[in-house]
């Protein structure tokens, strides 16, 4: 299937190793969504590309796989992480001091150097903001072409990283949110994501979405619509992944591995596939 | 009336209308401010103005007795506000309140339905703008209903 984006090597020595990393900081972003910051006990694991993911093994609880959110020095990885099971809960609840075994990294980037020169719009629902938060700050500091951000959520108490949102606009993108019911003293858009990008009307060159994929199905339509290429359009699939190297098979969409095909595909790649139910 | 035939001439809604169809509506549409926090319609009552956004923000809420309103969609500028003067029974579905100081066009409701049905033309276009319109909020409203930022169950 050459027509996905090009799988990355493993860069770690052993995929199914867990290498221990240490919690060294908990940054709350709202009531049930937590960034952990983690850095290796002893070696680091190899650089996360945008959009990239990892698998934390929660000892004697679970192990499950987090989009890495941004990537700081010395190999802190930051994972942002919502309460929806067991695993997950056990992260958003843990304390500094912590150890967990991470794996590393794996899947596909956002192709944030095809961007350059061009206008693009990244589209994010919920906590879908957190996969492409090192692809934006790549986007605002390459300066090259108009970047557009878009992020619905479902009412603003769950807007998350909003300092990046003021930092991305102090460096010239243009950032609207918008949130599916808020009371009155919300002083933005109430609506979709899909709707404000319709509100702005305009061509973009390129689109990265992620979020739900009702979500992305609706913007990706509505970017191609307003006169993108379909190939120019990216999304990020995530299945119930588990080895991170395409063996298991329990990512499988259609003939695609998306741990290791995926997360981040071309559109066109995958669109047909969603229409089918049960996939 | 050419600054009313001017403002419709460049709101979305009737761009592509040809003369004719801007001059019919040009004589029965008014410019109206409205400050923030005023009520622009009330639910179960009379639809009979359209409002087409010329400027502004406006809100769109449920209200319970039981809980605060709730604002599930805005209206923005270039928008417009509601179908309900359209069909029958022309009573509003919801409340719209100002959430900026706006400026609207307002069209009289009863006159629009008129020109629509003597114009096919015209009536075409409405009738066309405002299926993009309801297709748009009935999209809106599915994602709503599906929680779809919620978690998966």
């Amino acid at each position: 299937m050459g027509s996905l984006a090009e799988p990355l090597p493993i860069t770690a020595p052993d995929p199914m190793q867990p290498t221990p990393y240490r919690v060294v900081a908990t940054h709350p972003e709202s009531a049930d969504v937590t960034t952990l910051s983690l850095v290796p006990v002893d070696a680091a694991l190899p650089v996360a590309l945008p959009g990239q993911f990892m698998t934390v093994w929660v000892f004697g609880v679970g192990e499950i796989p987090i989009s890495v959110s941004r990537m700081g020095v010395a190999g802190e990885v930051l994972l942002t992480v919502r309460t929806v099971g067991r695993t997950s809960a056990a992260m958003v609840g843990s304390a500094v001091g912590d150890v967990m075994g991470l794996r590393g990294p794996f899947g596909t980037a956002w192709p944030v150097a095809a961007a350059a020169g061009r206008d693009i719009v990244v589209m994010a629902g919920g906590l879908g903001i957190a996969p492409l938060r090192m692809a934006i700050d790549a986007l605002v500091a390459a300066q090259a072409g108009q970047v557009t951000v878009i992020l619905g959520t479902r009412e603003p108490a769950q807007l998350l990283f909003g300092a990046d949102l003021d930092r991305w606009r102090a460096a010239g993108a243009s950032v609207h949110v918008t949130v599916d019911a808020a009371d009155r003293t919300w002083n933005g858009a109430v609506g979709t994501a899909t709707a404000m990008l319709q509100r702005l009307g305009v061509h973009h060159d390129m689109a990265f979405v992620c979020g739900p994929e009702m979500m992305m199905t609706s913007g990706a339509r509505a970017v191609i619509a307003l006169g993108a290429q379909p190939h120019d359009v990216w999304v990020s699939l995530e299945r119930n992944m588990h080895c991170g190297i395409g063996h298991c098979g329990r990512c499988q969409l259609g003939p695609h591995l998306l741990c290791r095909d995926g997360a981040v595909v071309r559109w066109d790649t995958v669109d047909e596939l969603l229409e089918v139910r049960g996939r | 009336m050419n600054e009313i035939r001017d403002a419709l001439a460049s709101h979305p809604f009737f761009s592509g209308l040809d003369e004719r169809g801007l001059a019919t509506l040009a004589a029965f549409t008014f410019v109206r401010d409205v400050p923030a926090g005023e009520w622009i319609a009330r639910t179960g009552a009379h639809a009979d103005v359209f409002h087409a956004v010329v400027h502004g923000r406006a809100g769109i809420e449920i209200h319970a007795a039981d809980r605060e309103p709730l604002v599930v969609a805005t209206v923005h500028t270039g928008e417009v506000i509601g179908w309900s003067w359209f069909m029958e029974p022309h009573r509003w579905h919801f409340d719209v309140i100002a959430l900026d100081a706006m400026r609207m066009l307002d069209l009289d409701a009863a006159q629009l339905r008129a020109a629509c049905a003597a114009d096919h033309e015209l009536g075409f276009h409405v009738a066309d703008q405002l299926t993009r319109v309801l297709a748009a909020r009935l999209e809106a409203t599915r994602h709503q209903l599906v929680d779809i930022y919620g978690i998966a169950r």
